[in-house]
């Protein structure tokens, strides 16, 4: 699974986010985007994942060009900045909500939730809110529920101070771009 | 007593002094007794001065039963569409960007800004058959609309519109747009993005709408005064019902008319505590147990 960007430009107003940017991500590999506060790496990965539009440029992946694919089909995992847990499903539910939406058998479901959220460490978790999960648990939460639909392995997280250990970021899998300002 | 002046002078930093706090609670707890619960209790007194046997007949006569159902009619009828089309208008408002949007925002707030019978009249000058801009060809096609129950829906989906969109609007501002996104990178399209994420979001903004708009439409006397023609046991209200029958002298069956009304607004009121409560109460569960610890991040860095 490789993603290709090919001389994307993206423009907000005036600003202009990104300025012909290319970027090769090559199958297996784990890349991490650094740069100033609003340096345009949350603008890429959100072009990326099929949030933004981007002006100019085509988005590839796989060899297939996926510029005009809608978010929703694209198939990317994204973690957001603040996480977007979804605050009235538990941990279970928030998992659990992209295969929920793909139609697939409830056994199924279970025990992938359960083998996503031994991956992060939150098993114990799994019928908890996410206002009764720390700042780091709800981030590995969202990487669950991001890697829960990434069949294929590709993640992009947006996390500014990425909580990630080293561990958790590999084990995002193959293909995954972090944008980060700095591992702690 | 050194414990006890700590106290104290921690409560006079928030509170004031005890007087003060005294006299505040007396200003308050007054104006309510006085404006509020006083009035609504004499109504009830009232109902009842010439005996039970008058307030019944007035409520269970053939026009005070139709005036009942008629006003429950305005309300199924008119909550439903205000609700499903103030909701529609809070998305559109909050979430997309487009010319002329303050305009649209300020426009919501017109039934409010404009006194009910101007609304009625306006209606009219719509909907009369001889020279309105609609009403001769809706006539023509058999269709009427002043002193009918279409009018006064038309006029009580009028005045009770800004209700639900201005309670959803601020939910939707609060809980911004990253749930909603993070729903469509996990595959669910629009629609499901509505139902799973949007809808139980704002539910309680959409909840505290309905009973508002539902007091309204209930209540509603100017705007259906105007159009409806008030015709006794056709297009006659609770509300109207009640004038009627203050104006033809039948003053404790308008009481108790009154009383019928004031029972179906407890009743919302009421309903709506108990689905608060209940909801409330899971609700704090999810977000305030435990710790609830900061993103430490302002909202306005938010991705991208």
């Amino acid at each position: 699974m490789s993603i290709v960007v090919n001389s994307v430009t993206k423009r907000f107003g005036d600003f202009v986010a990104l300025d012909n940017v290319n970027l090769e991500v090559r199958d297996g590999s784990l890349t991490a985007l650094l740069g100033p506060s609003g340096s345009g790496k949350s603008t890429l990965l959100r072009v990326i994942a099929g949030l933004e539009q981007p002006d100019t440029g085509t988005v590839v992946m796989n060899g297939q060009d996926v510029t005009r694919v809608p978010v929703q089909d694209r198939g990317v995992g994204f973690c957001f900045q603040h996480y977007a847990a979804f605050k009235h499903m538990t941990v279970r539910d928030n998992v659990a909500f992209g295969l929920k939406i793909r139609k697939r058998p409830k056994a199924e479901i279970e025990k992938r939730v359960r083998e996503l959220l031994e991956l992060v460490h939150l098993e114990g978790f799994i019928d908890r809110y996410p206002g009764q999960l720390s700042g780091g648990q709800r981030q590995r939460m969202a990487l669950a529920r991001a890697l829960a639909v990434d069949a294929e392995g590709r993640s992009c997280s947006t996390s500014r101070s990425a909580r990630l250990t080293p561990r958790s970021a590999r084990s995002c899998g193959p293909g995954c771009a972090a944008s980060t300002t700095r591992f702690t | 007593m050194a414990a006890r002046g700590i106290a104290d002078s921690r409560i006079n930093v928030v509170q004031g002094s005890r007087r003060a706090r005294l006299t505040m609670r007396t200003i308050g707890i007054g104006y309510l007794l006085l404006l509020l619960v006083i009035p609504v209790i004499t109504v009830f007194i009232k109902a009842f001065e010439d005996g039970a046997a008058n307030a019944w007949e007035t409520i269970t006569s053939p026009e005070g039963m139709h005036a009942f159902w008629l006003t429950l009619v305005m309300v199924v009828v008119s909550v439903p569409l205000n609700t499903i089309f103030g909701v529609v208008c809070a998305i559109v408002l909050v979430r997309h960007k487009f010319r002329g949007k303050a305009l649209i925002n300020s426009l919501i707030d017109l039934p409010f800004a404009i006194s009910p019978v101007v609304v009625g009249l306006a209606l009219m000058l719509v909907f009369n058959q001889r020279d309105g801009w609609f009403g001769p060809w809706l006539a023509d096609h058999g269709i009427r609309v002043l002193f009918s129950p279409i009018g006064m829906i038309f006029a009580t989906v009028f005045v009770s519109m800004p209700f639900v969109v201005r309670e959803v609007v601020p939910v939707l501002q609060e809980i911004g747009d990253d749930q909603e996104q993070a729903a469509r990178t996990l595959g669910a399209n629009g629609w499901q993005t509505f139902w799973r994420i949007t809808l139980p979001s704002i539910r309680w903004g959409v909840t505290y709408g309905v009973v508002l708009s539902t007091a309204r439409a209930l209540g509603e006397f100017g705007a259906v005064a105007v159009v409806s023609g008030k015709i006794s046991g056709v297009t006659e209200t609770l509300p109207l019902y009640v004038s009627k029958q203050y104006e033809t002298f039948n003053v404790s069956g308008a009481y108790a008319a009154a009383v019928l009304l004031a029972l179906l607004g407890l009743a919302t009121l009421f309903a709506m505590n108990l689905i608060e409560r209940g909801g409330r109460k899971r609700d704090q569960a999810i977000t305030n147990t435990g710790h609830t610890p900061g993103t430490g991040l302002s909202r306005g860095e938010e991705t991208r």
